[in-house]
């Protein structure tokens, strides 16, 4: 950055406006963490309580542990076995993504072969298709080859949905590199992909981890598909937190629990990958 | 790379390069192929039969799915709700981030956090984000009618018919617009100090500053966050579908949940193809209109 950064007291209006701002953003992330540490009749209590004795009996409950009244939504879809599928598509999906993007960023980038802006406008549009348009033809074809409700139905899609946007940043973080770092390594005899792997990935590490987060939080969070092409064995978390009912008012403290279970990798995540966040919206369309 | 007396050594080591690049791209191709372009393509030949998905009946039918989904009152009904809430979710998102961007460009003691913080709204999971709003917007348990009692306003009934469609568009603005704010103040500090330095040695007010160089300047990041916003808020499904379900009388029946309807619950799937479709179309349809009329001389 170029200037000088002149820090000075703010004025009324963008002090007034940050403190908006601040609320409005966290204070829902707030109430939904102290519903989930609320007692069933703490819950149900008017006005509201703001002031009330923590309780980790929503969290046991939806860890198999708990007693009492169990929201119906559990039955059906455990929180644990959910989770690990969740955790097993993401992990298989942001793995298979980040390895082709790789592969591929780095041949678009800095090998530049014939044809590369017509690939590179293949891979970008692809991001124009929304997954719900995607919904019922996986839908068929799931029932033919019989992926319907399987974990590698969901990874195959999800790794899909990532790909254009970890080649996009990938490729970002490559073109950053100095130019001709590898020919050393190629005339030494490495071969384009030991220059590859010796050379550019571990300079691109980085770039690379900040790229897998945003795959990351892509694939943890999406709803759409698993809730069309799942049943009772493959669903994943945000099937689960799309389950409500209003009438399981009293369990709110269970979806509370399930909401901020949700939220943790994410507030993890969210802060070490803010540098990055603005190529990782927009596909490196703009450098932030 | 010119090496004296090698170069056929040269011409070996591009020609090896070329292949190997095209080998490199190969599996992303192969997976976006399998996985996005091939269904897409399915759901195109769906989208053309009578194909209901209980029956054994395939038949052929041309465009007339396309017809008939023009001709069908919900499903224009639909349409009209899903640009209506693109058109009012994405301006709210424009205005309201082009407008906090402007007043937070600057150096201040806590920016780091205040960032972190307006990032988790739109990092969270949209679904976790609309059963978190689902459980602060309830009519009997709700917090905000709570809150808004304490203002001296009667208890609403937030996701009613009164109320759904606003609300969907609020929740939306409320995980949307920091993105819009992190675009904007990006493209600012793109913006070099000296050129608005020497605007206002040439004599420009600050409004003239911000018309006839900072927004110029700007065009090309609020154009890219435009066409995001409003890409994603067509494909908006999940706020709807956990918020309201697409009730009450369908006043938040947006396309994505028209389609999941005509696939899963009215098992139609060569309907539900071709208002996939025609999602698709309209996708790519806005997405250029907007290039177009935004970019008087290209990017």
């Amino acid at each position: 950055m170029n200037y000088i950064p002149r820090k000075r007291r703010l004025g009324l209006v963008p002090s007034v406006t940050i403190f908006i701002l601040l609320l409005t953003s966290t204070l829902p992330f707030v109430w939904i963490l102290m519903t989930s540490l609320k007692s069933p009749a703490d819950i149900v209590a008017w006005p509201p309580k703001f002031i009330f004795t923590p309780t980790f009996q929503n969290y046991l409950s939806i860890l198999g542990r708990g007693t009492g009244r169990f929201a119906y939504q559990f039955r059906t879809f455990p929180f644990v076995k959910l989770l690990y599928n969740t955790m097993v598509v993401t992990a298989a999906s942001v793995g298979g993504a980040i390895t082709a993007s790789a592969l591929s960023a780095y041949a678009l980038s800095r090998l530049r072969p014939r044809g590369t802006t017509a690939i590179n406008f293949i891979i970008l549009g692809t991001r124009m298709v929304p997954p719900i348009a995607l919904v019922v033809p996986l839908f068929m074809l799931y029932n033919v080859v019989g992926w319907h409700d399987t974990l590698l139905g969901l990874i195959l899609p999800f790794t899909a949905l990532n790909i254009p946007m970890t080649t996009w940043m990938l490729e970002g973080f490559f073109q950053d590199l100095p130019k001709n770092l590898e020919d050393a390594a190629l005339i030494d005899g490495c071969g384009v992909m030991g220059a590859f792997v010796r050379v550019i990935l571990p300079l691109a590490a980085p770039g690379l981890v900040a790229t897998a987060i945003f795959a990351f939080i892509l694939s943890w969070n999406e709803l759409t598909l698993p809730l069309a092409l799942t049943m009772f064995e493959a669903p994943t978390l945000p099937v689960l937190a799309s389950q409500v009912r209003t009438d399981e008012g009293i369990l709110y403290g269970q979806l509370g629990a399930v909401a901020v279970l949700m939220n943790i990798p994410i507030v993890l995540f969210a802060g070490f990958g803010q540098r990055y966040l603005v190529s990782g919206l927009t596909g490196g369309s703009i450098k932030g | 790379m010119r090496f004296q007396g090698s170069n056929g050594f040269v011409h070996w080591l591009e020609v090896s390069r070329e292949r190997y690049a095209y080998s490199m791209i190969l599996p992303s191709m192969i997976i976006l192929f399998i996985a996005l372009l091939a269904p897409l393509m399915y759901s195109l030949v769906i989208s053309l039969f009578d194909w209901p998905l209980m029956e054994p009946r395939r038949l052929f039918v041309g465009i007339r799915n396309y017809l008939v989904l023009l001709r069908r009152e919900q499903v224009l009904r639909s349409l009209m709700i899903t640009l209506r809430f693109v058109f009012f979710s994405v301006a709210f998102e424009m205005v309201l981030g082009v407008g906090i961007a402007m007043i937070l460009n600057q150096q201040f003691k806590w920016r780091n956090i205040i960032r972190l913080a307006i990032l988790l709204p739109m990092m969270a999971s949209p679904a976790v984000v609309a059963l978190s709003w689902r459980m602060i917007l309830h009519a009997d348990r709700g917090v905000l009618n709570y809150l808004v009692g304490l203002l001296g306003i009667d208890p609403q009934v937030w996701l009613g018919a009164d109320w759904a469609f606003a609300a969907i568009v609020a929740v939306d603005v409320w995980r949307s617009t920091p993105f819009v704010i992190l675009m904007i103040l990006a493209g600012l500090q793109a913006i070099p100090e000296e050129l608005l330095d020497a605007a206002q040695v040439d004599g420009a007010s600050p409004w003239q500053t911000f018309i006839r160089v900072t927004v110029p300047l700007l065009r090309p990041v609020i154009l890219v966050s435009l066409i995001f916003r409003t890409m994603f808020a067509l494909r908006n499904f999940p706020i709807p579908w956990v918020l309201t379900g697409g009730g009450p009388l369908d006043r938040t029946n947006v396309i994505g949940i028209e389609i999941y309807r005509q696939g899963f619950f009215f098992y139609d799937m060569g309907m539900a193809s071709a208002l996939s479709w025609l999602l698709v179309i309209l996708t790519v349809v806005l997405s250029v209109l907007y290039i177009r009329l935004t970019s008087r001389e290209p990017l």
